[in-house]
C-alpha cells in the first residue's frame, strides 16, 4: 500500500541534521518529515544512532546542525522546556518512574506546564491504559515493568503532547503486552498525537507506522511505507540475517 | 542428573502482594532453563533472589546442594554463580578489558595471579568479539556491546552457574542470533544457565526446558515446543498463537 505524503504539511521536518560527540560523527545529513496524525517509524541497528536523534529533537542535546522544524517553528536552539511547551515530548526507553512517588503523582508531573486540560488527558491516559486508575495510589517502583512503562507514556501523555517520540516503547514488554501497546499507539494517533517510534521491534513497528526510516551509523538509507519498508531486502540484510 | 540449583518453596511479598507463591523447580548441571511470563509474573524477583540481591520470605535457594538462602550476591559469585543484567553495569571509564579483568580479580575465592588475570579476559574478549575494543572505554560501547562486555566479565568470574536477565532486550534480531550463538556455545562447553528474556528467538532455541510464570506461580514447564502451545501459556503471555513469528 503506498501512501501519499505530499498532501499535508509536516508536523516536524528535520533537514541535514548532523551531530558529532568528540569528533566522531553520530548523526549525519538527516533529513526526513512526520506527518501529523500518523506514526512514523524509525529503525535501525543498535547504535545507529536512533536514541541521539531523539535526544537532538527533544533538546536534551545541543550543538547539531541543521534544522528541526515543528509546525512551522524552528526549535533547533530552543532549550527542551521549550521544546515541551511547543507539544514534542520524549519518552525515553526503560521503565523511569519516579518510584516513591504514586502513580497519580507520577503521572501530574507530566502536566507541570500546564494544568489546564489536566482532567481530559487524565482521561485520555485512563481510557488508554484503565489499569492505572486502580493504582493511582500505589508507589510507582511496586508496578511490574509493563505497568511502570503505561506510567512513562501516561506522564508523556499528560505533558498536551503534539508530538510523542518513543525510544523502544516495547523493551522488556511481554509479547502479549506488546500487542496491547500497538493497540494503544493507534488510539493515540486516533486522538490527534502524532507519534515517531524507534524500537527494535521492527515488524511490530513497522506493521503500525505509516512510514518508516532506516538509519545506518547515523545515515537515513531507506524510507517508505513501513509496510513496503518490511519487504525490503537491504533492510533484512541488517537486522534480520546473520 | 545432579542438581546444580534447588529453588524449594520460595515465596515473596512487598506489603500485601504476593509476587511470587512457593516456588519450586531444579535446574540441573549443564542444562539450559529459560523463565518467561507477562510483566508483574514475578520473574525478576525470582532472579534477585536466587542471585542474592533479595532475601526470599519463605522457602531455601540450593546450589549444588548447599543451602545459600541469603547469602549475599558476592559470596555467591564466589561459589561459582554470576549474572547479567537487563541494563548493564558496566564500570563506564574504564577500558573494556578492565572491566573483564575486574570480573577475574574479584570473583574467584582465589585471585588469580595478575598475568593470568589479563590472559584470561583477553581470551574472553576475544570469544565475545570485543578483543578489537579492548583499550575503548566501556562507556563508548553499544548497548549489545555493552551486553557482551557483562557476558565477558561474569564469564571471568569463573562461574558453573550463568544467569542471564534479559540479555536480548531493545537488540535487533541480527544482534539476537549472534546472542544465540554464543549462549549455545556456552552451554556445549557445560556451563548451566538460567535465563530469564520476552524474546522468544533467543529463549526457544537456547533452552533444554522452559517455565512459565504468571502472578508469582508456575503455570507451565516443559520443552520449549510443548510449552510455546500450552494453552495456558498462550492466554498469559503470548496473546497470540504468531507472537512467537512477530518478535523481530
Amino acid at each position: 500500500m503506498m501512501h501519499n505524503f505530499r498532501n499535508s504539511r509536516p508536523l516536524l521536518e528535520i533537514q541535514h541534521l548532523s551531530y558529532s560527540l568528540r569528533g566522531e560523527p553520530i548523526l549525519r545529513d538527516i533529513n526526513l518529515s512526520v506527518q501529523p496524525h500518523q506514526v512514523t517509524a524509525i529503525v535501525g541497528a543498535d547504535g545507529a544512532g536512533k536514541t541521539m536523534l531523539f535526544r537532538v529533537l527533544s533538546g536534551l542535546v545541543r550543538g547539531a546542525s541543521g534544522k528541526i522544524i515543528l509546525a512551522g517553528e524552528a526549535i533547533e536552539t530552543l532549550p527542551v522546556w521549550e521544546v515541551v511547551k511547543r507539544g514534542l515530548v520524549y519518552v525515553p526507553e526503560g521503565m523511569r518512574v519516579f518510584p516513591h512517588m504514586s502513580v497519580l503523582e507520577n503521572l501530574e508531573v507530566g502536566a507541570y506546564r500546564t494544568r489546564k486540560g489536566r482532567t481530559a488527558r487524565l482521561d485520555l491516559v485512563f481510557r488508554i491504559f484503565p489499569e492505572l486508575r486502580d493504582l493511582i495510589k500505589q508507589p510507582a517502583g511496586q508496578l511490574s515493568g509493563g505497568q511502570q512503562r503505561m506510567v512513562t507514556l501516561g506522564r508523556g501523555i499528560m505533558s498536551e503532547p503534539r508530538l510523542l517520540l518513543l525510544d523502544e516503547p516495547f523493551m522488556g514488554l511481554s509479547p502479549k503486552l506488546v500487542n496491547r501497546f500497538c493497540n494503544s499507539f493507534r488510539d493515540l494517533s486516533q486522538a490527534g498525537i502524532t507519534l515517531l517510534i524507534s524500537g527494535q521491534h521492527i515488524r511490530r513497528v513497522l506493521r503500525i507506522a505509516q512510514r518508516g526510516y532506516i538509519l545506518e551509523d547515523g545515515n537515513i538509507t531507506r524510507s517508505g511505507a513501513g509496510a513496503d519498508l518490511l519487504e525490503d531486502q537491504h533492510l533484512q540484510e541488517i537486522l534480520f540475517i546473520n | 542428573m545432579k542438581p546444580c540449583l534447588e529453588v524449594r518453596g520460595v515465596s515473596k511479598h512487598f506489603g500485601d502482594h504476593g509476587v511470587l507463591k512457593d516456588i519450586t523447580f531444579t535446574l540441573a548441571e549443564g542444562e539450559v532453563l529459560g523463565i518467561i511470563g507477562p510483566n508483574g509474573a514475578g520473574k525478576s524477583t525470582l532472579f534477585n533472589i536466587i542471585a542474592g540481591s533479595l532475601s526470599p520470605a519463605r522457602g531455601e535457594i540450593c546450589l549444588w546442594r548447599h543451602n545459600v538462602t541469603g547469602w549475599p550476591p558476592d559470596r555467591l559469585c564466589r561459589a561459582g554463580m554470576a549474572r547479567t543484567f537487563q541494563i548493564p553495569q558496566i564500570f563506564p571509564e574504564m577500558s573494556v578489558l578492565e572491566n573483564v579483568m575486574m570480573g577475574a580479580r574479584f570473583g574467584h575465592e582465589s585471585p588469580p595471579a595478575e598475568p593470568q588475570v589479563r590472559e584470561m579476559s583477553l581470551v574472553l574478549l576475544e570469544m565475545v568479539g570485543l578483543a578489537g575494543k579492548k583499550d575503548a572505554p566501556a562507556r563508548k560501547l553499544t548497548l549489545m556491546q555493552q551486553r557482551l562486555l557483562e557476558l565477558a566479565r561474569a564469564l571471568a568470574t569463573g562461574p558453573r552457574l550463568l544467569l542471564l536477565d534479559e540479555i536480548a532486550a531493545g537488540l535487533s534480531l541480527k544482534a539476537v542470533n549472534q546472542l544465540t550463538g554464543l549462549i549455545a556455545h556456552l552451554r556445549e562447553q557445560g556451563l548451566t544457565i538460567l535465563l530469564t528474556d520476552h524474546l522468544l528467538n533467543l529463549v526457544m532455541p537456547v533452552s533444554d526446558r522452559i517455565l512459565a510464570l504468571d502472578q508469582g506461580e508456575i503455570i507451565a514447564e516443559g520443552k520449549p515446543q510443548a510449552l510455546i502451545h500450552d494453552p495456558r501459556v498462550e492466554e498469559a503471555y503470548l496473546g497470540t498463537r504468531d507472537a512467537a513469528r512477530e518478535e523481530g
